[in-house]
């Protein structure tokens, strides 16, 4: 799968700052879109891309701590990093908890400002690359029977063969035959895989739950 | 002085009593005139012929000797009567005199009288003391104004030939060093008098000490400066992030700009009108930066009051921009309503600036616990029927309640927890200084609104400009 290169969006309301930034972040190698009008830029704000998104604290009508806000309920939203002018501390903290990756102070260094972008974006495609292999394994255990999940939920329980043989009333012949599939369905080519893969995408506490 | 001035009345008093007298001759005569008949009817009675020819030889001369006493017998008396009335007026002028001398020295008040003739000046001795002056009563003129000094002097003989040739009172202050370096001040109250009527002859005056006034005053202009400047500082205080935002735009902007310059530079290719394109725009940016210092600057200044022609309208304008970050961190909804023709006003910018900012600054921390949505600033400007220019602040805040609001312009009253409580008193002083004033009032349905009347120009006042509103 062919990933898009990453984009960078730039929310002030300030036509100033935002030409000079564009222009800073284009010749410093990134795609860049930016936005005066915080509103416009949630309407056309696409979470699929990846890159990074640098906020303006102080916008008309939405502040940046809205406009935060309305992202967090957008899934695969990108890591958003704040540009201020002022050295507000409670608007920093709110920034902050909200999830924000960085907080620069204008005005701001290029290096700053490049290195914060770049280490946004990279962030940002490690998160992207985890929840595509969450999305995977979610894919590939979706393909196991209902008996093979009740194996696999007791498997990474730490039951032994005998034990899940008795729990499902079944003999332990089949029970290995359940396993092996499992555990080929998973891709998983040893028994501490296949926990880590269940531990790594929180399925666990899921699939002993619905299992016992 | 006064002596002679009553010996003189005296003199003139003694005419006077002979006229009154001869006016009571045809009295007397009418007197006589009343007896002569009795006596003829005497006659007729007496039996003694001897007796009757004495009558008849003796009652001409008689009635002459009878006329003489009467008359002189009036005349004494009335001397005496004349001369004790005089003495009691004499006597109540003695007393009067001494009440004048003593309420005079209650008062503080020195007296002094000017003969242009003998050009010698009679002093008081309080005067004499609050002048500094030493030796007699009555002194050479010259001697009397040595207590001033260059242009004060030239001032004060000036202004005593004046009121001597106009006859009119003459009033001025005066500032003596004293030896020890510290300024008296003192007023001085000079009235032309005539002692024979017609044109004035001395000039009599009056002096007070008004040191201690003058302090005050002078006490009271230093207070409110720096009254004034320290609401400034303390309204600049809380603007002061709003501010650095504001100038750190255009400083983001230049960095920016000439950075991304050098990196193309860096590029084998690169596009030389977006680096020309670039350079306009530091340029600009720049000019941005140097605005919002000068503005700052002149805000910071402890200025007299100037008066130049005003745009109400600009000025507010300004302001808001001035004050934009502080209202957009806030989430404040802006909205206006101006007067096209009315804005023009006489005043000092920065102060009205001044009392603008505050009321902006204000309406903001009033609305600081509402919902975002719900925050907003609606400003007017408008003509009132008494032909004043009417600037109205109306926020949707938490309002004033009744017990704030008798004390809204007092100094030092405050609800705010970092406030000094002379925001608005210095605004009301800044509106009044202004020919002008500031309003408040808490609206029915939450808010309220800060309004001052500014006098307009008598043209503009009379005009009706019903038709001249737009909205914005």
């Amino acid at each position: 799968m062919r990933t898009p290169s990453p984009l960078v969006y730039l929310v002030d309301d300030d036509p100033s700052v935002l030409r000079a930034v564009k222009r800073l972040l284009t010749a410093g190698g990134f795609d860049t879109k930016a936005y005066s009008d915080p509103a416009l830029f949630l309407a056309e704000h696409n979470p699929a891309t990846p890159g990074c998104i640098l906020l303006d604290m102080a916008l008309p009508g939405l502040s940046g701590i809205d406009v935060q806000s309305k992202l967090a309920a957008t899934a695969h939203r990108q890591p958003v990093i704040f540009i201020s002018g002022e050295n507000n501390v409670p608007a920093t903290i709110t920034a902050l908890k909200g999830g924000a990756v960085d907080f620069l102070l204008k005005p701001f260094d290029e290096t700053v400002l490049l290195a914060a972008v770049r280490a946004a974006i990279a962030r940002d495609a490690v998160t992207r690359e985890e929840e595509a292999e969450a999305g995977d394994i979610a894919a590939r255990l979706a393909g196991l029977t209902p008996r093979e999940r009740a194996v696999f939920a007791r498997v990474i329980a730490g039951r032994l063969n005998k034990q899940i043989a008795a729990d499902l009333q079944i003999v332990e012949k089949t029970v290995k035959v359940h396993r092996a599939r499992v555990m080929k369905k998973m891709g998983a080519r040893s028994l501490a895989e296949l926990v880590r893969l269940a531990y790594k995408y929180g399925l666990v506490d899921k699939e002993v739950a619905s299992g016992t | 002085m006064r002596l002679t001035l009553e010996a003189i009345e005296s003199l003139q008093a003694v005419p006077d009593a002979i006229a009154r007298l001869l006016r009571l001759i045809p009295l007397v005569a009418m007197l006589a005139a009343a007896i002569t008949p009795a006596a003829f009817a005497m006659e007729s009675l007496a039996s003694a012929p001897l007796l009757l020819a004495a009558w008849h030889m003796t009652s001409g001369t008689f009635l002459l000797i009878f006329i003489i006493v009467a008359g002189l017998t009036y005349l004494v008396l009335k001397f005496h009567r004349e001369v004790e009335s005089r003495r009691y007026a004499e006597r109540a002028a003695h007393d009067s005199r001494d009440q004048i001398e003593i309420s005079v020295a209650a008062a503080n008040l020195g007296l002094w009288d000017w003969d242009p003739v003998t050009d010698t000046v009679w002093t008081s001795d309080h005067c004499r003391t609050m002048l500094g002056l030493t030796g007699g009563t009555t002194m050479p003129r010259e001697k009397f104004l040595d207590c001033l000094q260059g242009e004060e002097r030239a001032l004060a003989e000036a202004r005593m030939k004046e009121a001597m040739i106009t006859g009119r009172q003459c009033e001025a202050e005066y500032s003596l060093l004293q030896p020890d370096g510290s300024t008296q001040w003192i007023a001085s109250r000079a009235t032309p008098r005539s002692r024979r009527g017609g044109k004035p002859d001395h000039l009599l005056g009056v002096l007070m000490d008004i040191t201690s006034r003058k302090q005050a005053e002078q006490e009271a202009v230093e207070q409110r400066k720096q009254l004034t400047h320290l609401t400034r500082v303390s309204v600049l205080g809380a603007l002061s992030g709003a501010l650095a935002h504001e100038l750190n735009q255009p400083l983001t902007a230049i960095l920016s700009n000439a950075q991304a310059a050098r990196r193309m530079l860096s590029h084998k290719r690169y596009d030389i009108s977006e680096i020309r394109q670039i350079l306009e725009d530091i340029m600009a940016d720049n000019m941005r930066a140097g605005d919002i210092i000068s503005h700052l600057r002149s805000l910071l200044r402890k200025d007299e009051l100037a008066r130049r022609p005003v745009d109400m309208n600009q000025l507010i304008d300004g302001v808001l921009a001035f004050s934009k970050s502080d209202l957009v961190l806030k989430g404040v909804r802006v909205t206006k309503d101006f007067c096209t023709d009315c804005a023009m006003i006489e005043g000092d910018p920065v102060q009205l600036q001044q009392v603008l900012l505050n009321l902006f600054v204000n309406a903001g921390e009033a609305m600081n616990q509402m919902p975002m949505s719900e925050k907003s600033l609606h400003i007017v400007t408008e003509k009132t029927r008494a032909g004043h220019l009417r600037v109205s602040v109306t926020d949707t805040g938490e309002g004033i309640s009744d017990s704030n609001l008798q004390f809204l312009f007092e100094p030092f009253h405050t609800t705010k927890a970092l406030g000094l409580g002379l925001g608005l008193p210095i605004c009301n002083w800044i509106i009044m200084a202004h020919g002008g004033q500031l309003f408040a009032q808490g609206n029915p349905g939450g808010g309220a609104t800060f309004s001052f009347d500014l006098p307009l120009p008598i043209e503009v006042a009379n005009e009706d400009t019903e038709s001249s509103r737009v909205f914005g």
